[in-house]
Formats: C-alpha cells, sequence, structure tokens
C-alpha cells in the first residue's frame, strides 16, 4: 500500500513538472514527440523495471542468506544457480506485473493512450538483460556481503545519462556517447518510439538484444564463481 | 570393500588466513555404511559442526577427499534459522522436499507420514515462527528424513527437544537405520553418542586441529 501511495505521489509530481515544462514553451514536445509528464512517467517506469530486475536476484539471495535457508536449499543436490534462478524469478515476474500495472495506471490517470503491445515487449527485453546482470550482481552479493558495486554503477549512470528524466541531447557530447552504452538508453528509446506509434529503430534494438545475451552468459559464469568462492570460503550463509 | 554411503579421507579444513589461518578439521578419516550411524562427539569448536557441512556438500575440505555414496543427503545443520518463518510447518516440508525431488502429490504424503511419526501431526499448520525451539529442531529432522535419503547429515539434531520427542526420534531415525539410511550426526558427550550408534570422539587437547578418532 505504501508502494502503490509513494507511485502516486511521485507520478502527481511529474504530472506538475510537466506543466512546468509545458509551461516554458512547446519546444520539449516537438522535439521528443510526447509531452514531458508521459516522458518522464515512462522513463521512471522502464528504469524502475530494470532496477528490479538488478536488484531482484540479489535480494533474494541476501533473504535467503538472512534466513539461513541458502545453505539448506545448496544442500538439495539442485544446481545452486537453477536454485538461485528459480528463487529470483518469482520475485522477477512480481515486480514486472507491478511495473506493467503501474504503467497502465499512469496512463489512465494522465489520460494517455495505452502502453503499446511492441513497448511492453522491449520493456520485457531490457528487463530479462537486467535481470541477467542481476544474476552477476547476486554473485558479487555472495562473496562481498554488502557495497555492492554492480548494481551501484548501473543504477547511478542509468539514471543519470540514460534519458529517463531528461533527453541525452541535452547531455554534453562525451556524457551523450557514454550514455549510448547504457541498455537504459535503448530500452528508453524504443519504448517511446513504440508508445508514439513509430517503428522500431533497429539499432537499439540489436543493441539491446546484444547486450541481454552478454549479460545472461556472463550473469551465469559470475554467479557460478560467488557460490564456488564461498563455498570454499565457507561463508555462504553469512551475509 | 562393502558399499559406502559417506567417506572422508584425511580431509582437513582450516578457516582464515595469515596470522588468523585456524585449522578446525585436521585429517579426519571416516566412513559410514548403510544402516551405521556415525556420532561426531566433541567440546565446542572441536569441529563437528564443520565435518557436518563438508558432508553435506556446502562447504570444501581445503584437502583430502569425501566420496559421498547419495546424490542427496537429508540435511539438519540447524533448526532456528533455517526455515521460512512465515509458512507454515507443512508448506515448508513441502518445499524443501519439492525442492529435493519429490512430487507434489508425493510430498504431501511423505510431509503427512513423517510428521505422524515424529508427533508433529497437530503442529503442521503453525507457522514456523510460532514453534518452540525443540519443535523447530524435530521440524529439521523431519525436513532431512522426508524424502527418504540413503545417508543422514545432522548437526545436534535433538536440541531442545523433551523426552516424549527424543524417543520418537529415535525410534524413527533407528527405522530408517534399520531400512539401510546411514547417519553421520553430531553430540557432546559420549552418552549421548552411544544411544545413537558408532562413536568418533574428539581427540583431546586444544580443540583448534582437532581430529575424530574412535575412543578406546
Amino acid at each position: 500500500m505504501l508502494g502503490i501511495l509513494s507511485g502516486l505521489v511521485s507520478l502527481a509530481m511529474l504530472m506538475l513538472v510537466g506543466r512546468v515544462v509545458a509551461l516554458a514553451g512547446s519546444g520539449f514536445e516537438s522535439r521528443v514527440g510526447m509531452s514531458y509528464t508521459w516522458y518522464a512517467v515512462s522513463g521512471a517506469l522502464v528504469h524502475g523495471l530494470g532496477m528490479s530486475a538488478l536488484g531482484a536476484f540479489r535480494r533474494v539471495v541476501r533473504r535467503e542468506q538472512l534466513q539461513g535457508t541458502l545453505e539448506q536449499l545448496l544442500a538439495s543436490g539442485r544446481s545452486p544457480v537453477v536454485v538461485v534462478v528459480l528463487a529470483g524469478s518469482a520475485e522477477l515476474v512480481l515486480q514486472a506485473v507491478a511495473f506493467v500495472s503501474a504503467g497502465f495506471v499512469a496512463s489512465w490517470v494522465t489520460g494517455t493512450a495505452l502502453p503499446a503491445p511492441a513497448a511492453l515487449g522491449v520493456a520485457g527485453l531490457y528487463a530479462c538483460g537486467m535481470a541477467g546482470l542481476g544474476l552477476a550482481s547476486a554473485g558479487v552479493t555472495i562473496v562481498c556481503k554488502e557495497g555492492e558495486p554492480i548494481a551501484w554503477v548501473f543504477g547511478m549512470l542509468s539514471g543519470a545519462l540514460g534519458g529517463v528524466c531528461f533527453p541525452s541531447f541535452l547531455l554534453p557530447a562525451w556524457l551523450a556517447a557514454a550514455a549510448r552504452l547504457l541498455p537504459t538508453t535503448h530500452a528508453l528509446a524504443l519504448v517511446r518510439a513504440s508508445l508514439g506509434g513509430a517503428p522500431l529503430p533497429k539499432l537499439p534494438l540489436v543493441a539491446l538484444a546484444a547486450f541481454g545475451a552478454i549479460a545472461a552468459v556472463s550473469g551465469v559464469v559470475v554467479l557460478r564463481w560467488g557460490l564456488s568462492k564461498a563455498r570454499c570460503a565457507g561463508t555462504l550463509a553469512r551475509y | 570393500m562393502s558399499e559406502r554411503v559417506l567417506e572422508f579421507h584425511a580431509v582437513s579444513r582450516e578457516f582464515g588466513r595469515g596470522k588468523r589461518r585456524r585449522l578446525v578439521l585436521n585429517s579426519l578419516d571416516l566412513s559410514v555404511a548403510p544402516g551405521q550411524c556415525v556420532v561426531l562427539v566433541g567440546p565446542n569448536g572441536s569441529g563437528k559442526s564443520t565435518a557436518l557441512r563438508i558432508a553435506a556438500g556446502v562447504l570444501e575440505p581445503t584437502s583430502g577427499i569425501v566420496t559421498p555414496g547419495v546424490r542427496v543427503p537429508g540435511v539438519a545443520l540447524g533448526a532456528e534459522r533455517s526455515f521460512y518463518m512465515r509458512l507454515s510447518a507443512r508448506r515448508n516440508l513441502e518445499f524443501f522436499a519439492h525442492v529435493a525431488g519429490v512430487s507434489r502429490r508425493n510430498s504431501r504424503r511423505l510431509v503427512a507420514r513423517v510428521a505422524g511419526e515424529l508427533g508433529l501431526s497437530r503442529q503442521l499448520d503453525s507457522v514456523v515462527a510460532e514453534l518452540s525451539r525443540g519443535m523447530r529442531s524435530l521440524l529439521a529432522l523431519a525436513r532431512a528424513l522426508v524424502f527418504e535419503p540413503r545417508l543422514l547429515v545432522l548437526d545436534e539434531p535433538l536440541t531442545g527437544v523433551d523426552a516424549f520427542g527424543r524417543v520418537r526420534a529415535h525410534a524413527v531415525v533407528g527405522r530408517r537405520m534399520r531400512q539401510g539410511t546411514g547417519v553421520l550426526m553430531s553430540g557432546h558427550s559420549l552418552e549421548e553418542g552411544y544411544e545413537w550408534g558408532d562413536v568418533l570422539s574428539y581427540s583431546g587437547g586444544d580443540p583448534v586441529g582437532s581430529s575424530f578418532r574412535s575412543p578406546s
């Protein structure tokens, strides 16, 4: 309930900021192709979905460690990676449903057209890629216990440079170039294009798919490494 | 050589690095045959739990060879913090049985049976957080037994359990042993150890670097 309430407060604030931007003139809408409110709402939702996917496995690993059930699960004879993936997937699906529902509520509140299926597909692809990276984040968490750097770096850079609250053409050229390396930038470009009814640009789509494939493979490798290292060090159950 | 459900050969385990390095298990040899119960007896810090965690596969030995004779042992490594506290005892047992490879339908039947054997039937629908320490210990034993493993690895399984619960637990584990299940467990006293089976007792002196031998 508190989460829903704070989501509605954030939506109201973005609508008010949208009015301020509209008062400043029609330059933003003509250049970006949508109102600032919907631009920022779509940015916040997609970014939030990505961050939730990035943290899903890490949160599950931490929770299982706190409960003391991680060792018990890993003693079950199942592949440790499968155990973590299955445990985190439920959390991931719940988060995805919450964010998609929030998107429909936001479109209803702001009177904007409902999110297109293509936008949902792109958001799903982005979430899968971030979840792959989340496996790596979980692996590092198992070893480091606190101060996990992957989620911190991606979270901070995506929020600042990924085009969540302002377009990347406002950034200095070198930061705009750095922004193109972030999956969030491409995911948001695709989602906003599909919301505007435009055909999906190919380059961001390829970039997003490539990121997803690389993140999934590297995520499994890092998670395996983390579990093996903790098993050797005897710190699986520590948090 | 007869079939073994677990063998340790010269298994050692150290913790820490540099000046903080600590030898906890020193070249431990043991074997558990089907139907045999081996009890590690020793004071706190003598390496009992470390040996059991290695046997359960959640800790790697620093050196030595562990030969598991079974794919998945039934494991109870600590009852206080190893359950989903807000779920019922039944849901916990069914979930862990399912994770160990038991079908959902079979897990319901097996959970009801093992809970009946251990006198836990009335507690099955209570959330774990509401159970006493002794009940949680019995629940951890039930979880280890539920999928009928051929090896049980039990770390002080009857902590906090009352006399009635102990009698039931002895009977249930004894029945499983007669069916061929091997048991490796830990205990604090030789008397307790001999109640269960063959004792490997802590060899004396400073616990650091200790190992376990058959008492003379």
